[in-house]
């Protein structure tokens, strides 16, 4: 199970696509991560479990000694601020196009 | 270019926004779409927004925090820019994400 999602293992670096997060779904009450799939190298996003808080965590990761640490380059979404973004994808988007 | 307009809210200060290192013009870039500049903008929270930025040929998605100092809102460290690549990678994770959220709720 997965203690406050900070510290992983090294082998975490290989966990790219994820959906098959370690954590069993038993221990609800526990803080952990739900889901982690990689945006890129050294980013990922992950849906985890704080207390009560669900979030989801943009982030960039670093490697020390072996270990794969989140680093300080990052966000934790809740999810009323998840959302928001979601209700927007279509028109962050259209920004898109727009510039490209 | 600019016809969405960038959803801030009155009263909220409205210069250097998004880490770009010259002041905003009010609201709305008049950049053509080569110039550095804010293509959308709207918040997740009172001191969190999303922007759609151009930084040279890049655009990026950039999720972060702002901070008032002396009456300006500024971009703080805590946040993060996505170039398109990641952005739509998150885009498509978006459904797997809702289900690990729903699995927790």
């Amino acid at each position: 199970m997965w203690k406050k999602g900070s510290k992983r293992k090294a082998d975490e670096t290989e966990l790219s696509d994820a959906g098959d997060a370690k954590p069993t779904k038993n221990d609800k009450a526990e803080s952990g991560i739900q889901l982690v799939f990689e945006l890129s190298k050294n980013r990922k996003v992950s849906v985890k479990t704080l207390g009560n808080k669900i979030l989801v965590d943009i982030r960039e990761f670093y490697t020390k000694d072996g270990n794969t640490l989140p680093g300080k380059k990052g966000i934790s979404l809740t999810l009323d601020q998840w959302n928001i973004l979601k209700e927007h994808m279509s028109e962050i988007d259209y920004a898109i196009k727009e510039e490209s």
